[in-house]
């Protein structure tokens, strides 16, 4: 059975590699056949008045780092589209910048909506932009089929904001799964050398999972000298869905914040006082009194939290990868491959989930920029856009230049050389010399260029591969699998965005928000009490009187509505 | 006022002609006061309207005392209030009296020990510059049960048996908090009283000494009375500041389940209720205006007892 | 006086506790400083106490890595040193003013002023005052709301009122006018606590960033805190959407975090400003009444 496996992920890998040559003289053609135009021509046909330099402003409703005017690629964009962007990212708080643009009316030329966007959309600081879109190809075929999901975020069924996530492209030829990122969402992370040491298992069952945990630290009270710390839930402040989300998933649930739903019937439900939720908090609360969860977890802050993580001490966490990659990233520059972590589709029945492994069902609406009233030239913003969105352009952000940056190997096959690989790896090098710092603020192309190379390097199969180290690939071909993400099966999407993007654009005197705010605040105060207390029946029953007080069946509702009324766009 | 019903007008204006500069003087401080600090209290009435920055003014919502009803009704006010007022007064008691002790301390550093001094009081002042976050990082290290320094004397000096989780026990936090202020602002806050203390006649010194006082007895008679009117002045100020008490450390600490009762201060509070929510900006307004109410009715009754004690006063 | 053997004992006991302070209070600022010198990813680890275990200058680097930062250091530098001394003047003078404890508008002035200590309009307000007044975005916003300080006036007037007040009345029966009393006399007189005040001021004025980032966002005003800020909120955010760095390639990789980043700027933003009080320290001397009263 693994074996077969591996031959199969062996063979995909050459099919790629053989279909991707057969295709790549093809898609030379099509790139040159396409009306879109090159870079080069686009500087000789657009004289004039298309080229003279207009500088944007841009503020960033979230936290980046604007680009030194001197990087290589988004001087190149400059020289191809004569427009440079301004960018003004959020360092503090964010209601404290936003609101007092809001209340000027003195906005930038763009903005990047981010978190704020139900607040911009209801000031009314964009500028509806249904009647350009058809006017710029590239930018139409992009959004064209989603211009419902677009629309559906706004009063008044206009488009204000452009995604700028979630619009892949695939080509359909049974390879693009390959193509797809690595897994960093939620799950049970679990360190690799725990299922080496107990024959490559896979503990599904929550039971199961603790009882491994159980076994291996039995028989490894140390790590390194160091004492081992076999379960980690980690706390502190908005971090706190470490302690929270793990119920929903164990039932089957997706990431949808702090309710599961019902696939079927849409009936949404708060589950932190449901009795899933109380099966593994008991089971938290058990694994406390033998030990496995060390008090100061809870109070640990999150530098502390990567701290322990980094010397590869825990064991295991339910945590989203990109929260504690940092601390992954040590292991990995340390090479200590088998103390990094691989993703359990824990359920308490045993069955796998996929926690929230779905493929990408498109843009979700909302997730992007748009162009304020106050921008000095509308057309011109858009056609910046609709020049990003052209492949070669998104090939020179995201891939840089060629001979440069990458190469074009004999099959046609976008590649890196070890040495640009690192170059990549260094944030100061990407800041200088790469436009994906560029490219991220703006709409993207994501998935598959024509030619069947992955849009960014991440994603490219034989890169992917060769990164892996000789431990890692080892321990996949244990299991016949090709990297963490084959851990959790892959989930089929239930035609809805994901709650908590709901609750984003949700206007901001909703009253669900305050009811959200209490249960929030009653979790954080409660939970990590109920997992140490002495009588867990106890805890559990006053932690559940409480939550009865709050009016949480209206939040359920409410969510329900507008699940229903997105449910009708998809 | 009490100076000012007592003379009268005719005092008043041939006293007003002889100051006449000094009137001129004040003027602009008057008009700059005013212009910067009093103008935008128009702001105060968003604490009466549900306030929508992209309304405009006329277009708002009117809700009232809503948003005070909302701040004193809530079950959770008294508890912050509580913790807030705790931490408050350790901190001014714990910081007081150890800057002034430590300028008093410093202040005996001369001759050879000059160079000394002037160096440990460059260095006193260090942990000042430190943000937050790093001072926070650097206690919960110092207190870990993991590989804290603390954890460790107390069980090799055999005075604990067991490590104790200071950080996770809501008795401790307080003085935590206390204790870490002090350590961050006990250099810098103690720089006023040197300064202070340089106002003091050195013949007083001299004759305190002739008077048979030693070290100690100088540093009680002449020193501490030569710097009071300082202590005093700033003891009521910062009376009126009962209700910062402070915002970053009880947030990075204490914002986890086991202590969350009893870090949460008023400010915490007001951002987790006011926090993008409707009304957002008029809640924390409302509390904004609560603060300052309660601020100078703590600094005019501190002034008033001053006064009949016959201290130095602020106003 | 000499020293008897009493007074060296005591003196042994308070060199002993200063000891001890030194090092509590020296020991977290030369921790930050090891830190900003330590790799990013091998500080996650902990356990650096007093050297560096991986040198870099890498978290360095990342500061100075574009010529902003300069700019931004001389518009701090320029912030701080005008914001000092009009702050230092306008205050010392408003206390001088205050000091007269006959003047008919001290009681009206003081409580004008001490108010403003304690009331706080908000954020929106303020900044319509600000663009009324034409300052957003211009470099007066960081001086004129900071004028004059009313903590500075009190502490100023306080030190003022202690002194003798012979001194005072005796320049003033000179026939000079208030404006040169406070020029010639005051200032010289409350040396030590002018120096107080300004080291408070041009410290406060030293580490804002929030002004900046809300009146003056403008690149060409940013100041070293607010770059500072913008870099430390950028690499908090670091790889978390980014699918392209997302690999588990096994690229030893340059990197900085939040904290060492921090480590790194807290030394490059404290040094200059650490350097201040030496030179305002030579004015904390006792000053000689008797050569005054001449």
């Amino acid at each position: 059975m693994k074996k077969a496996r591996i031959i199969s992920l062996v063979m995909a890998v050459m099919m790629i590699v053989a279909t991707s040559a057969a295709c790549s003289p093809q898609a030379k053609d099509t790139t040159s056949e396409s009306s879109t135009p090159t870079p080069g021509q686009i500087s000789e046909t657009s004289e004039g008045e298309k080229l003279k330099p207009i500088t944007f402003t841009m503020f960033v409703a979230g936290p980046g780092e604007a680009p030194p005017k001197d990087n290589k690629i988004i001087k190149k964009i400059q020289e191809i589209t004569g427009v440079t962007i301004e960018f003004e990212f959020l360092v503090g708080d964010m209601d404290q910048k936003v609101g007092i643009m809001i209340a000027s009316g003195e906005y930038p030329d763009l903005i990047g909506a981010g978190q704020a966007r139900g607040r911009f959309l209801n000031a009314r600081a964009f500028v509806a932009l249904d009647d350009y879109l058809p006017n710029y190809p590239n930018l139409w075929k992009h959004y064209e089929p989603y211009l419902n999901r677009l629309r559906s975020i706004s009063p008044d069924n206009k488009i204000y904001i452009l995604d700028i996530w979630g619009r892949e492209y695939w080509l359909n030829d049974g390879q693009d799964h390959f193509y797809y990122g690595d897994y960093n969402g939620p799950a049970f992370w679990i360190q690799k050398d725990v299922l080496a040491w107990d024959g490559y298992s896979n503990p599904t069952k929550l039971d199961d999972f603790f009882d491994l945990l159980e076994r291996y630290y039995k028989e490894h009270p140390t790590i390194d000298g160091q004492p081992t710390l076999p379960f980690e839930v980690h706390s502190q402040d908005w971090r706190s869905f470490c302690l929270k989300n793990a119920p929903q998933h164990l039932i089957g649930g997706r990431n949808e914040g702090d309710v599961v739903v019902n696939p079927e019937t849409l009936e949404v439900e708060i589950y932190q006082n449901k009795w899933y939720a109380k099966e593994y908090y008991k089971k938290l609360n058990e694994a406390f009194k033998k030990g496995l969860i060390h008090p100061e977890t809870f109070t640990r802050n999150y530098d502390e939290y990567l701290k322990v993580i980094s010397q590869g001490r825990v064991l295991a966490m339910f945590d989203q990868q990109w929260n504690f990659q940092d601390g992954e990233n040590v292991l990995i520059a340390e090479k200590k491959y088998e103390r990094t972590y691989v993703p359990i589709g824990v359920s308490l029945d045993g069955t796998p989930m996929p926690y929230n492994r779905y493929k990408s069902d498109g843009i979700i609406g909302g997730n992007g920029m748009g162009i304020s009233i106050k921008c000095k030239d509308v057309e011109r913003a858009l056609q910046f856009m609709d020049t990003l969105l052209d492949e070669e352009v998104h090939r020179l952000m995201y891939w840089g230049i060629e001979g440069e940056d990458y190469y074009v190997d004999a099959n046609g096959r976008y590649r890196r050389t070890q040495e640009q690989r690192d170059k990549f790896a260094d944030p100061q090098w990407r800041l200088a010399n790469s436009g994906a710092v560029l490219g991220d603020q703006f709409p993207k192309l994501e998935g598959r260029y024509s030619n069947g190379n992955a849009c960014s390097a991440g994603n490219q199969p034989e890169e992917k591969l060769e990164g892996l180290s000789d431990y890692d690939r080892e321990f996949y071909s244990h299991y016949g699998f090709y990297s963490k993400s084959d851990f959790l099966p892959m989930g089929k999407d239930p035609g809805y965005p994901e709650v908590w993007s709901i609750f984003s654009t949700m206007e901001e005197d909703n009253p669900v928000k305050a009811i959200f705010d209490q249960i929030t605040d009653l979790q954080n105060r409660h939970l990590p009490n109920v997992i140490m207390a002495e009588d867990f029946e106890a805890a559990w029953e006053e932690y559940v009187k409480k939550y009865e007080q709050i009016d949480y069946h209206f939040l359920e509702k409410e969510i329900e509505r507008e699940i229903r009324e997105r449910k009708v766009i998809y | 006022m009490a100076t000012s019903k007592t003379v009268s007008k005719k005092e008043f204006w041939k006293l007003a002609r002889k100051q006449k500069s000094l009137i001129l003087i004040s003027i602009p401080f008057f008009i700059y006061f005013f212009i910067f600090n009093y103008l935008p209290l128009w702001g105060l009435t968003l604490a009466f309207q549900n306030y929508k920055p992209y309304h405009k003014f006329w277009e708002q919502e009117w809700v009232g005392l809503l948003h005070f009803k909302n701040l004193f009704t809530d079950p959770d006010f008294y508890r912050v209030m509580r913790n807030t007022i705790g931490m408050s007064l350790i901190n001014l008691a714990l910081g007081f009296i150890t800057a002034i002790i430590f300028a008093l301390l410093l202040n005996e550093l001369t001759g050879n020990l000059y160079h000394f001094k002037r160096v440990v009081q460059t260095i006193s002042y260090m942990p000042h510059f430190l943000s937050w976050i790093i001072v926070c990082g650097l206690v919960s290290n110092i207190l870990s049960m993991d590989d804290g320094i603390l954890n460790e004397i107390l069980l090799r000096s055999g005075l604990i048996k067991e490590k104790i989780h200071f950080l996770g026990k809501p008795e401790y936090f307080w003085w935590i908090v206390g204790f870490t202020n002090v350590w961050k602002s006990m250099g810098w806050n103690s720089i006023i009283y040197l300064a202070a203390i340089t106002s003091i006649d050195p013949c007083l010194y001299e004759a305190a000494a002739i008077d048979g006082y030693g070290r100690f007895g100088r540093m009680w008679h002449v020193t501490l009375p030569g710097i009071k009117s300082t202590i005093i002045v700033l003891l009521i100020m910062n009376a009126g500041w009962i209700l910062n008490a402070g915002f970053e450390m009880q947030y990075i600490l204490g914002s986890n389940g086991l202590v969350l009762d009893v870090s949460e201060t008023i400010d915490i509070f007001v951002l987790k209720r006011g926090f993008g929510r409707s009304g957002g900006f008029s809640f924390g307004t409302a509390a904004g205006m609560f603060k300052t109410v309660v601020s100078t009715i703590i600094l005019l009754l501190c002034n008033k007892i001053a006064a009949l004690l016959d201290e130095e006063r602020l106003v | 006086m000499k020293k008897t053997f009493g007074d060296k004992v005591i003196d042994a006991i308070i060199v002993f506790i200063m000891c001890i302070v030194v090092i509590i209070m020296l020991y977290p600022m030369w921790n930050t400083l090891v830190i900003s010198f330590n790799d990013a990813l091998d500080s996650i680890k902990g356990g650096i106490y007093f050297w560096p275990r991986k040198w870099t200058l890498y978290n360095y680097q990342s500061i100075f890595k574009t010529d902003k930062i300069f700019r931004a250091f001389l518009i701090s530098v320029a912030r701080t040193l005008l914001t000092t001394v009009l702050n230092v003047f306008f205050s010392g003078l408003l206390a001088y003013v205050l000091s007269h404890k006959n003047f008919v508008f001290r009681k009206h002035l003081t409580v004008f002023m001490v108010m403003t200590m304690y009331i706080n309009a908000g954020l929106i307000p303020q900044y319509f005052l600000y663009r009324s007044l034409g300052l957003i975005n211009k470099f007066w916003v960081y001086i004129l709301p900071s004028l004059v300080g009313a903590f500075n006036v009190i502490v100023i007037r306080t030190y003022i009122n202690s002194l003798p007040a012979s001194l005072v009345e005796s320049a003033k029966i000179d026939g000079a006018g208030e404006l040169r009393i406070y020029c010639s006399i005051i200032i010289p007189m409350c040396l030590p606590v002018l120096a107080t005040v300004a080291l408070w001021v041009a410290v406060g004025a030293w580490n804002s960033w929030f002004d900046s980032y809300i009146f003056a966002p403008k690149q060409e005003l940013s100041t070293l805190q607010y770059e500072m800020m913008k870099i430390i909120a950028s690499s908090m955010q670091m790889g978390i959407k980014q699918p392209d760095y997302l690999t588990e390639s096994q690229t030893s990789r340059n990197t900085v975090t939040p904290n060492s980043l921090r480590a790194a700027m807290t030394i490059v933003a404290t040094v200059p400003i650490l350097v201040v009080y030496p030179f305002l320290q030579k004015y904390f001397v006792t000053i000689n009444i008797g050569s005054v009263k001449e």
